[in-house]
């Protein structure tokens, strides 16, 4: 059994059949990215492993436990924590506040040590520590997100689409940032437009079109496959 | 003269407020306009005085279980006429509809079960009057808007620096997101309306012993008013109603009296449109970003 | 399935709608089958015959049954009631039936114009009686007129209203009056004070107080302040109140109800607004004593309407007596002047029904040559050409805790 595996899973909205029945696995230790054109339900997979979606078919298990029907807070308390797409900080509680909210569920004395990771990874959002989180630039609010994820010490951090409308400077820097929390020993699923950067640092790969898995592989094969590099990398 | 109507507004704006801070709670962190508030209050002031009949005159217990009670009645009004609706996704109107008729249902069933007629309310607080030259100015007014204003520094401090509070602000900025902090949304919703019932309960014991007088079309009376105090001030910011009231109470009396009584209502309204106009959020309300 | 059950659901709701929006209750005695008394479409289903003639007499009968002034509508109700099923039991009138058509119209004039038009379009029905409010009386009466329906207004002081058609009659007295006899009464009693008016919007306040000001006016007194409100605006009256204090007013005019005037009264003794207190018969109701407490000491209140105490069960003999027996037996509690009012208007047409029988036409002749009427609400005086009433004025005060006649003045 994988630390994460998503079985067969369906998600309506409504009349629309958004999730066809993926497959989907992720190893403890792993980056994994799920790459996909707009519409391919990158998002709903995410919103539904979190807890945020009711899958109407499938099953969602994590490290050996049947989360298929948990909801979000439930999610968060199993140790799997979404920096969630658009980066949705509250945006006018202060940097600090929205790291502190991150931790709701985690124990208050853990909080300073937290923090201090954070930080660490991420100096230049504590520069800002007591502003109001709206007030930040597109890449400090994405990096208060992320921060703000691994506030809650989850084993498996999930990120949707992290680099959408980030100068690429930023974004590269984002990505050196999520190798290094993986390095630390966090579990990464990550989503993702720009599959050239994302692949480049995964290790395994899936790829969703129009609600199905298409591609699954190792990073390096996805990187250089025929198909994916038309569809996908060109340009 | 005008000294006694500034009076006379702060007094009837102080009332407002009391009703506004519940208001403006709710409607800050769930972004929506709760019409059964009046209702509610009203049902707080007939708890009050019923239970102070049934219980032999014990006024304060009265007072006291009403706060509860009513509080839990929120809870209720939530639970049952809401959460499905947040569930699936409806649109806020279909929410705000229903809070329309929650509010209809608690005003008849007072009706019906305790008659139409005004009842007189007692006023344990029979403190006398003092005057400043020509004003003449009633104790219980002064505790009245004491207590306006030591509610509303309770709330912010509930607010803004409590755990709770922290949730309430983050469901009302983004419930999704605050869902993933791990938050129980609902649970927070839950207590948001507890304590805004419990604060339309506060104001209606204080509204009955005050006028020692209450009727079953005193919340929708009222309703309407308070929510454009709400407004004027500023939505979701517990000065702004108090502001938003206290404004409206004064604008209401001097206006009614230099100006003509009949229109007192329209002046009112007409001075919060202007304000409006010229500052859509309120007067202490922040410019909000449209979030995606 | 889902879709199946929510249209389903869907039309239960609308059928629901339709079936409680049409018109209300019967009362009394329902002879034929419970027909939903009210249905538009004239002749109502099966059971009673709708044609003249027929062996039941259909009264119509429209007032606020729900809402802020419920208790009005359904004590005019429960006298009307009263009256019928006594009528009923000892046969009806000649071996006919009475059966009352109910309405509630919330006090709402457009209601009352939506059910004068359910009633007209009842063929059967030769008499309504209603409402409570001026303004649901006169939005109903255009309809009655043009329907030829005998149009009975318990309480229409209005002075326009006997104008609104030549079935139009109502055994209040009109404002125009009223309003001058308590003009007349309140300046002789003050002295000539210079008087302070606050009055409610609304079309009886309005004439209310417009015929008082220019009647006391007339007299040689002055009218310092002229204040109105909107009801249920607000319970705070302390703006105008105030405002009035400035002019210094020897005397204070109310003209609002029991629950609007308690707060009233309350305020300007809070206030310390000393001077004479002057009110209408509509303060009269148990629950001003309650609420108003001792801001109402020496207030008068001028009434063309009785109140009623336990003692008036006592006198054997009268009508009256027999009246509050019979209504506080039934409904355990002791009536005032307006069910007493219902009464006397039931009392009236069903005599003349008997007298003339239940034709619109002979009854209004009939209802213009009734002279003078000892009513259980008081003496009622017609005039035959104007239609217009006379009533005596009498002056309540409060003593010891209840309403105690001050002083009768006979109209001329």
């Amino acid at each position: 059994m994988a630390f994460l595996e998503i079985e067969d899973l369906h998600v309506h909205y409504g009349a629309i059949h958004a999730l066809k029945g993926i497959h989907i696995q992720v190893e403890q230790g792993e980056i994994v990215t799920l790459i996909g054109s707009n519409g391919a339900g990158k998002t709903t997979t995410m919103n539904t492993a979190a807890g945020l979606l009711k899958p109407s078919q499938g099953k969602i298990i994590f490290q050996g436990e049947d989360i298929t029907r948990f909801d979000a807070p439930q999610v968060v308390k199993r140790g799997i924590c979404l920096s969630p797409e658009g980066r949705q900080v509250f945006p006018e509680l202060s940097v600090l506040e929205n790291l502190t909210l991150g931790a709701y569920l985690r124990p208050p004395k853990e909080r300073e040590e937290t923090i201090a990771v954070v930080y660490d990874l991420f100096p230049r959002i504590k520069e800002r520590m007591h502003q109001p989180a709206g007030t930040l630039s597109g890449g400090e609010q994405q990096m208060l997100a992320v921060g703000r994820a691994l506030m809650g010490k989850p084993k498996l951090l999930m990120l949707d689409e992290p680099s959408l409308g980030l100068a690429p400077i930023i974004i590269q820097e984002i990505f050196d940032l999520i190798v290094r929390i993986n390095q630390l020993g966090t579990t990464i699923l990550l989503v993702e437009q720009n599959a050239k950067m994302a692949l480049r640092i995964s290790h395994r790969g899936y790829v969703l079109e129009t609600g199905r898995i298409v591609l699954s592989d190792r990073a390096e094969a996805l990187l250089n496959s025929e198909q994916v590099r038309a569809a996908y990398l060109g340009g | 003269m005008f000294f006694q109507q500034v009076v006379n507004g702060l007094t009837i704006g102080s009332m407002y407020a009391l009703v506004a801070i519940g208001y403006t709670m709710v409607f800050g962190v769930l972004k929506l306009v709760n019409f059964s508030h009046g209702s509610v209050f009203m049902v707080g002031a007939y708890l009050t005085l019923e239970l102070s009949l049934a219980l032999g005159g014990n006024f304060f217990l009265a007072a006291a279980m009403s706060l509860v009670l009513t509080g839990m009645l929120g809870v209720v009004i939530d639970r049952a006429a809401l959460r499905r609706l947040r569930v699936k996704k409806a649109d806020r109107i279909t929410a705000l509809i229903s809070t329309l008729g929650v509010g209809t249902i608690l005003d008849n069933a007072v009706m019906i079960g305790f008659g139409s007629e005004t009842k007189a309310f007692p006023n344990v607080l029979q403190l006398g009057r003092f005057t400043i030259g020509t004003t003449v100015i009633s104790w219980v007014q002064v505790i009245i808007l004491a207590l306006a204003l030591v509610l509303m520094a309770i709330m912010s401090v509930i607010v803004y620096r409590t755990q709770m509070g922290c949730a309430m602000r983050a469901t009302s900025q983004n419930a999704d997101a605050a869902r993933l902090m791990g938050i129980n949304v609902n649970q927070v919703i839950a207590f948001t309306f507890f304590i805004g019932s419990l604060l339309a309960s506060i104001a209606g014991t204080m509204y009955g012993m005050y006028y020692e007088a209450i009727d079953p079309l005193m919340g929708s009376v009222i309703s309407m008013k308070t929510f454009a105090c709400v407004v004027l001030g500023g939505v979701g910011v517990l000065p702004g109603a108090m502001l938003g009231g206290l404004l409206i109470g004064v604008v209401e009396a001097v206006g009614a009296s230099y100006i003509s009584s009949g229109y007192r209502d329209a002046i009112a309204f007409a001075i919060l449109i202007l304000v409006l106009v010229l500052r859509p959020q309120g007067i202490l309300g922040k410019k909000v970003a449209d979030k995606l | 399935m889902k879709k199946t059950i929510k249209l389903v659901s869907v039309g239960l709701c609308l059928l629901l709608g339709l079936l409680t929006g049409c018109g209300g209750e019967t009362a009394s005695a329902d002879t034929d089958g419970g027909s939903a008394g009210g249905n538009t479409s004239g002749s109502s289903s099966s059971g009673s015959s709708s044609e003249d003639g027929g062996d039941v007499i259909r009264i119509g009968f429209f007032a606020p049954l729900t809402g802020n002034s419920m208790q009005y509508g359904v004590s005019f109700q429960n006298a009307i009631n009263m009256k019928v099923d006594e009528l009923n039991q000892a046969g009806g009138i000649d071996g006919k039936q009475i059966e009352i058509v109910a309405f509630d119209d919330k006090n709402d004039p457009k209601e009352a114009v939506n059910i004068a038009n359910k009633i007209v379009a009842d063929p059967s029905i030769q008499v309504a009686i209603g409402s409570f409010s001026s303004s649901c009386s006169m939005a109903a009466a255009p309809v009655f007129d043009e329907a030829g329906i005998l149009h009975l207004g318990p309480t229409a002081s209005h002075p326009d209203f006997v104008n609104m058609g030549d079935k139009a009659f109502t055994i209040a007295m009109p404002m125009k009056f009223e309003g001058a006899a308590d003009a007349e009464y309140a300046y002789k009693k003050t002295g000539g004070k210079d008087m302070a008016v606050i009055y409610l919007n609304s079309d009886y306040g309005v004439s209310h107080s417009s015929v008082f000001k220019d009647a006391y006016e007339a007299l040689g007194g002055k009218v310092v302040a002229f204040e109105e409100f909107i009801p249920g605006q607000t319970k705070d009256f302390t703006p105008i109140i105030t405002k009035i204090k400035q002019e210094n007013p020897g005397a204070l005019f109310v003209i609002a109800d029991y629950s609007d005037g308690a707060n009233i009264f309350k305020q300007a003794k809070n206030l310390e607004l000393n001077c004479d207190l002057i009110g209408p018969g509509m303060l009269i109701k148990d629950e001003f004593i309650d609420v108003a407490g001792d801001a109402v000491d020496g207030l008068l209140m001028l009434s063309t309407l009785p109140i009623y105490s336990e003692e008036d069960r006592e006198n054997e003999d009268s009508a009256k007596a027999a009246f509050v027996s019979e209504y506080q037996d039934l409904y355990g509690v002791i009536p005032d002047g307006f069910p007493a009012n219902a009464y006397d208007c039931i009392t009236l047409i069903t005599n003349m029904i008997s007298k003339v029988g239940y034709d619109a036409e002979a009854l209004a002749g009939e209802f213009r040559q009734v002279g003078r009427y000892e009513g259980v609400s008081g003496n009622i005086a017609v005039d035959p050409d104007t239609k217009e009433v006379k009533r005596d004025l009498m002056v309540y005060t409060i003593v010891n805790g209840k309403y105690a006649v001050d002083e009768i003045v006979p109209s001329t």
